[in-house]
Formats: C-alpha cells, structure tokens, sequence
C-alpha cells in the first residue's frame, strides 16, 4: 500500500470499517511510514471529536408544543406512499436515470460547437453579444424534454452539478418555445467543486415566425469551459 | 393497586422496542407518542441543526416531523424500522427547506449574497477545535454533509442511510468518504493542533 491509499483508508480504519485485508495492509505500510503515523492520528483525532462535538439544545417546551400543535391539528390523512421509507434504489436504477440526458448532452454540445462559428446573427432583443444559433438549424436536435423546476413566473433557475455537458442538455431539452436570458452562473458551494447553478430570466417578445426552437450560445470560455450567456 | 400499574407501565415505555411503542401509539396512547419523541428528538435536532444552520428552522421542522408521525401513525408499515421511517419524513421536510431556500435566494440575484443564509452566532464554551471542527461540518456541501452528519455523528449505518436519503448504498458510502476527504483537506491547517491532541487523548496511533 503506498501513501495515497493510506491516506484515503485511513477515516474507514478509524471507524473499523475496513476489510481485514485492507486493515493488514493499512497497518504494514503505517508501521513503516512515520508521515502516514502521524496523519493517521490526526484522522482518528477528528474521528473521535466529530462524535463529541457540542450538542445543540432543545427548547424546554418543545413537546408541550408539539401536543398542543397535535390537539389542534385538522385530522388530515395524506398520501402516505410519499411518507414511507423507500428501499434504497439500485446503482444501476440510480444513475441509469442520468445516461439519457448525458447522451443528450454530448450530442447537443458536439452539436453547438459545429454550429457556433457559422451562427453569428445579433438578437436586436437581446443585446449585443449573443450570437444566434438560427432555428431550423436545431430541429434535429432529438432530447428528451426535462422539467425544469418552477421558481416564480418570470424567473427560472436550473440546477446541474455535475458538468457543462448536463447543463447544457437540461437548458436546450427543456425549451418549450419561450426564450430564456441566463443572467449568470453561480458558483455553489452546496454543489461542491463542480456546482454551478445557471440563473434564467424570461425574455420578452416572441420567437421569429416559424420558429419552434431559439438558441443563443454567445461565448464559449475556452479556458473554463463554460458557456457563459445563453438564451434559449 | 391501579394507580401502582399505571405507573410502572408508565415507567416501562421508555424501554420499550419502537416498534411496540409504534403499536401503543397507533392505539392511541400518547404517553407512548412521548416516549417515541423523547427517544429522538435531540438525535433529530442535532441532525436537522447541522443541516440547517439554524435551530430555530430546525425546530419548526422538527415539530412538524413528529405532528406528521402522529398523523400517519395508523399508516406505518411495520416492515420498515420506526427509525428509518421519523428519519425519512425529517430529512425530506429538511431537503424541503433547504429547495425553498435556494429559490428565495434566485428570485432576488442582486442580494444573493446577503440571503446566503449564515450559521447562526452561538455561545461557544467547547474547545478551540471541536469550534473549528464544527465550522468545517457547517462548510460542507450539503449532500455530504448530509451522509456524513448521518454517519459519524449519529452513526447510523449506512444501510440505513441509504434508505433515508434513498440512495444506493455505494452512492451513500462514496459520498461519506468524500465528506471525510473534504473534512482532512480543511482541517490542513490544524494538523499540528490536532496531532498534539492525539498524543493526550486515549486515542492511540492504532499500531501496536
């Protein structure tokens, strides 16, 4: 075992969910690496604190409340299928649900980039620096609609964490023939390193006649990777 | 004679399996219902805290977890863990609050950063690091942080996680392992402090 596995074995070993042989293995290369002894007390140091940390107190009257709340309540009888425990899905159900929007995603962004040199028309309504992608030259794009989530009437974000490519295929799949401006993209530190949240307004006017489908793809950051303003 | 058995049986409900206190309940008896409450009410808040930035949302949710337990009593399944079951409606109303608040956040942009909603200011008595320690949980992304205030600090397993958060089981370790990852990288600049403090704990190398 060398150092970097060592170190990433090193949580599991403290809370003794390491397998027999990998614990062997983990304390061979410890006894013979004075650097790995130290961070392994350092991890087992904040094993341990992690369970003594502070506990936050409860008010003194939380279950008077609470019976007061329960005497009060309308007797309401919801669905409960949405109450209930669900047994925990299967890897393959879980992330099988991402391979359509991926595939999507790869063919749209393979798709864009052949286009965006070509496309160069400025929307009048949406300002300088937007460069039109012209709507039949998407029709064949073939994604499946996703939903996006509703905030408020006139603004819509969409939340993707993992990489451009997801962004992209929810924002284009999930056009309904209005236009979007993206204001921006927020970085958040809820998504982890790779979250970013786009944040849409809707635009106003209409889409040239004949039109079912509107993209805007102005630039392309090639250092970040990201498209930075679109509408669609 | 009565009144001796009333308050032994009284006594005795706080020993008693969930699942048996489950069944009292569904008959109607709330001396149960508080026993049920009391066995997880701090367990939950701390949880529903460290989620949340905020007692007092914690709170509110955590009220309205046990109203909707007492609601549904008579729907519960017996098949699943009484656990599992408090867990799964607490975390749910939790991730609801955490989507409401991403929303609040995005209808105003421009004041995005004064709505990021900051931890709340506490007395701290504890220690220099469990303070830092406890920042560094607070700092986490919120799907580890979910997974790993479920595992390390309330040492659920992770089958259980997994049914809580309805994720696979390898998604559910991954993401714990991540969190550890993130915790080791932060607390970078106290190795030292922590290193010392391992030499005083009853915490040994784990080497002999």
């Amino acid at each position: 075992m060398n150092c970097r596995k060592a170190l990433s074995s090193l949580s599991a070993y403290h809370r003794d969910e390491l397998s027999h042989s990998t614990k062997e293995r983990l304390l061979q290369h410890l006894e013979a690496c004075p650097d790995c002894q130290k961070k392994s007390a350092v991890v087992g140091q904040i094993s341990q604190t992690v369970r003594h940390l502070p506990q936050h107190e409860l008010s003194d009257d939380f279950n008077m409340r609470l019976f007061e709340r329960i005497h009060n309540a309308p007797r309401v009888e919801t669905p409960v299928a949405a109450l209930l425990p669900k047994a925990a899905p299967s890897a393959v159900a879980y992330w099988g649900r991402y391979t359509a929007p991926a595939v999507a995603a790869i063919s749209l962004v393979i798709f864009a980039l052949t286009l965006f040199p070509v496309a160069s028309d400025v929307d009048p309504r949406l300002g300088a620096g937007y460069t039109t992608i012209t709507p039949g030259a998407v029709s064949s794009v073939n994604s499946k609609p996703v939903v996006f989530s509703e905030y408020q009437q006139n603004v819509r974000a969409l939340r993707f964490e993992h990489s451009l490519l997801d962004s992209l295929a929810a924002a284009a799949s999930s056009s309904d023939g209005r236009i979007f401006h993206i204001l921006g993209w927020q970085k958040k530190k809820d998504f982890g390193a790779f979250g970013y949240m786009p944040v849409l307004r809707e635009a106003s006017g209409s889409l040239p006649a004949g039109s079912s489908r509107h993209y805007v793809l102005p630039a392309v950051s090639p250092t970040r990777g990201l498209v930075r303003d679109a509408a669609f | 004679m009565e009144r001796q058995t009333k308050g032994n049986s009284l006594l005795q409900r706080d020993k008693l399996p969930d699942y048996q206190l489950m069944e009292q309940i569904q008959k109607g008896d709330m001396v149960s219902f508080n026993a049920l409450v009391n066995r997880y009410k701090n367990r939950l808040h701390n949880v529903l805290v460290r989620m949340l930035d905020s007692q007092e949302t914690a709170e509110d949710i955590l009220q309205e977890t046990f109203l909707r337990v007492h609601q549904h009593r008579n729907s519960f399944d017996f098949r699943f863990a009484v656990s599992t079951w408090i867990y799964t409606i607490a975390l749910n109303l939790a991730r609801n609050e955490l989507r409401r608040r991403k929303r609040v956040q995005f209808l105003d942009i421009l004041d995005y950063s004064n709505k990021l909603k900051a931890p709340e200011e506490k007395v701290d008595n504890s220690p220099k690091f469990m303070a830092v320690l406890d920042k560094a949980v607070a700092k986490l992304p919120q799907k580890y942080r979910q997974a790993f205030i479920l595992r390390d600090i309330d040492q659920l397993s992770y089958e259980e996680i997994a049914q809580i958060l309805s994720v696979p089981l390898g998604t559910v370790k991954s993401r714990v392992n991540r969190a550890r990852d993130m915790l080791r990288s932060m607390l970078k600049p106290n190795m030292e402090e922590l290193y010392e403090l391992s030499k005083g704990s009853v915490f040994t190398l784990g080497i002999s």
